[in-house]
C-alpha cells in the first residue's frame, strides 16, 4: 500500500490568505475553506461560488414512476398549487419553483408518488445504470434517496443490498424504501468496510459519508461547522470505505463514488488514491450528458488523468447542490 | 444480533386467521412470511421475503435489519398490519377484500390520525379493515365501530395506522 502522508501534508494543509479571509468574513466561512475554494476556482470564481451558496435552491423531487405515471403526478401538485419543472438533465427530476406548502406533507408524497431529492443526487444513479436482475450493493445507503432510485429504475427486481451503520438513519431508510412500495432488498446494519467477502456485486455505489459542504445552500451551518480537520478525517473514512467495498465488485463490475462535496478531497484525491493502488480498477466514461469535468489537480497535486473523466456538479454552473461523482470498472 | 426464521405453525396461523378476517387467503398477504427476530425484543417484525432475497441472505451475515416486503409484527399471538400490507391488499378492495372508503375530507381527518364520521363515509364496514380514499389509494388500517351520543347511533372509523404516520414518525 502506496504510502499517502506527503500528499496528504499538502492537501490538508491549513492556511488562509488575505483575500481568503476578507471574503470568509464577507460570507460567514472559515478562511481555510475559502482558501481551498480559492486553491481550486481562483479568487474570481470562487466568489462566484460563495455568491451562489448564498441562494436558496428551489425544493425538488424525484417522481417515483415505479407507483405512478410521471405526468399525472405532476398533474395532481400542479393542481395544488405547486409550480413544477422538469430538471433538463435527469429523467424524472422537477424543481417545485412555487411551494404552496412542504413537499414532504402531501398525500402525494404519503403514497410514496415521490422522494424529495436534490438535483444533482438524482443524477449519481443515473451513472450506476442498474439493471433489472442485477445484485446492488448501496454501501453508505441510508437514508434511501439512492437506494429507492435504484429499486425505481429495476422496477423492484435488482437485488439490492442496502447498508448502513447508523441504526437511526436505517430507520428512514426502511421507512422510504416501504411507502414507496419496494419489496426486494434485504437492508443491513453494518460497517461496509467490514463486510463478509461474500458480498459480491454486479454493481456497487458508495455515496460516502461526507462533511455536507455541497448542501451549503440548504443549510448554512455548513459553512463554518467542519474545518480542514475534520475534512482530512472525513477524507480518511471515504477512502477506508471505498477501497473497501472495491472487494465486493465482481471482476467486470461497476463502482460509483459519489459524495455531497464541493472540494477535491472528498473526490477526485479518493479516486486518485484508488486508481494509484489498484492496478485493476478504472475510471470510466460516466455515461452522463451533465455536469463539469472533474478538478485536474489540488495544491500541487497532479490527480491521475483518468480522474479527469469523473464529474462534479456546482452550484455557481449548474445551479444545484455541489456534487462529487465517478464511474469505475473493476477488471 | 437480528436474525431470520421461518414463523412457528401457531404464528402461521395468526396470519390465517388474520387473513381469513378480511375474506382473503394467507398468500394474499404473504407468500414466503417470516419473522426477524431480535433478542429481547418484546415483538418481532414479520416480512415477506423474495426467493431471491431469501438465497442472498445466506451470504450478507448476521445483521439483516430488514429483508423484503414488510407485513407487520407479531406481538403476544396477535397481529398487527403494516402500512405497506394496506398497500398491497389495497389493489385487492372490491375483489375480494372487503374496504373502508372515505371521501376527500374523511381522507384529510383520516392522515391526521383523527375519527372520520359518517358524513365522510363512502363505504362502511365494522372492526379493523384497509381504508381507501375514493380513487382507491391505501390510507392505512382503520377500525369500523357504531358509537351511540344522545341515544343516536353513528358509523365511525377510528385510525388504527395512517400513512401520516411516514411524517409523524417513520422519517
Amino acid at each position: 500500500m502506496a504510502s499517502w502522508s506527503s500528499v496528504d501534508s499538502v492537501v490538508f494543509r491549513v492556511r488562509a490568505s488575505p483575500e481568503a479571509a476578507r471574503l470568509a468574513e464577507k460570507y460567514g466561512y472559515r478562511p481555510e475553506n475559502v482558501e481551498r475554494y480559492i486553491d481550486v476556482l481562483g479568487p474570481l470564481e470562487a466568489r462566484e461560488l460563495l455568491e451562489a451558496n448564498e441562494e436558496p435552491m428551489a425544493q425538488s423531487f424525484r417522481c417515483n414512476s415505479y407507483r405512478i405515471e410521471c405526468g399525472h403526478l405532476r398533474e395532481r401538485l400542479e393542481g395544488k398549487g405547486f409550480v413544477l419543472e422538469e430538471i433538463p438533465f435527469t429523467g424524472y427530476g422537477y424543481y417545485a419553483t412555487e411551494a404552496p406548502f412542504s413537499l414532504g406533507s402531501t398525500h402525494e408524497y404519503l403514497q410514496g408518488y415521490y422522494y424529495v431529492q436534490g438535483p444533482a443526487s438524482m443524477v449519481v444513479v443515473e451513472m450506476l445504470d442498474p439493471a433489472p436482475g442485477e445484485t446492488i450493493l448501496d454501501a453508505a445507503a441510508a437514508p434511501g434517496g439512492k437506494a429507492t432510485q435504484i429499486q425505481q429504475f429495476t422496477r423492484d427486481s435488482s437485488i439490492l443490498i442496502a447498508v448502513d451503520r447508523s441504526r437511526k438513519r436505517l430507520r428512514a431508510l426502511r421507512s422510504h424504501m416501504q411507502r414507496m412500495g419496494f419489496s426486494n432488498y434485504v437492508i443491513l446494519l453494518a460497517d461496509s468496510r467490514k463486510l463478509p467477502p461474500g458480498i459480491v456485486a454486479d454493481r456497487v455505489l458508495l455515496d460516502a459519508p461526507s462533511t455536507g459542504e455541497g448542501v451549503i445552500r440548504r443549510d448554512p451551518s455548513r459553512k463554518h461547522s467542519r474545518g480542514v480537520e475534520d475534512l482530512a478525517e472525513v477524507h480518511r473514512l471515504q477512502y477506508e470505505l471505498a477501497r473497501a467495498v472495491v472487494r465486493h465488485v465482481r471482476r467486470g463490475g461497476v463502482l460509483v463514488y459519489a459524495s455531497c462535496s464541493l472540494g477535491p478531497e472528498e473526490g477526485e484525491l479518493v479516486i486518485h488514491k484508488l486508481v494509484t493502488e489498484n492496478d485493476n480498477v478504472r475510471v470510466e466514461d460516466p455515461g452522463v450528458q451533465a455536469g463539469s469535468p472533474a478538478i485536474p489537480g489540488f495544491r500541487g497535486v497532479e490527480f491521475d488523468r483518468s480522474v479527469r473523466r469523473c464529474v462534479r456538479f456546482w452550484p455557481h454552473i449548474q445551479g444545484t447542490e455541489g456534487f462529487f461523482m465517478c464511474k469505475l470498472s473493476v477488471v | 444480533m437480528a436474525a431470520l426464521r421461518n414463523l412457528t405453525r401457531r404464528e402461521y396461523r395468526l396470519l390465517e386467521a388474520f387473513a381469513s378476517s378480511l375474506g382473503v387467503s394467507v398468500r394474499a398477504i404473504a407468500l414466503n412470511p417470516m419473522a426477524l427476530v431480535v433478542p429481547g425484543a418484546r415483538y418481532f417484525d414479520v416480512f415477506d421475503v423474495p426467493l431471491k432475497i431469501l438465497q442472498s441472505l445466506g451470504v450478507v451475515g448476521g445483521s439483516v435489519y430488514a429483508a423484503g416486503f414488510y407485513i407487520g409484527y407479531i406481538e403476544e399471538f396477535s397481529f398487527t398490519p403494516s402500512l405497506a400490507l394496506s398497500q398491497r391488499l389495497s389493489r385487492l378492495c372490491g375483489h375480494g377484500v372487503d374496504c373502508i372508503v372515505v371521501d376527500s375530507e374523511g381522507e384529510r381527518f383520516f392522515l391526521y390520525g383523527r375519527r372520520v364520521h359518517e358524513d365522510h363515509l363512502v363505504k362502511w364496514l365494522p372492526g379493523l379493515r384497509p381504508v381507501v380514499n375514493e380513487a382507491g389509494e391505501a390510507l392505512g388500517w382503520g377500525s369500523g365501530a357504531v358509537v351511540e351520543s344522545r341515544g343516536i347511533s353513528f358509523k365511525i372509523v377510528e385510525p388504527v395506522k395512517d400513512l401520516g404516520w411516514y411524517l409523524r414518525r417513520g422519517g
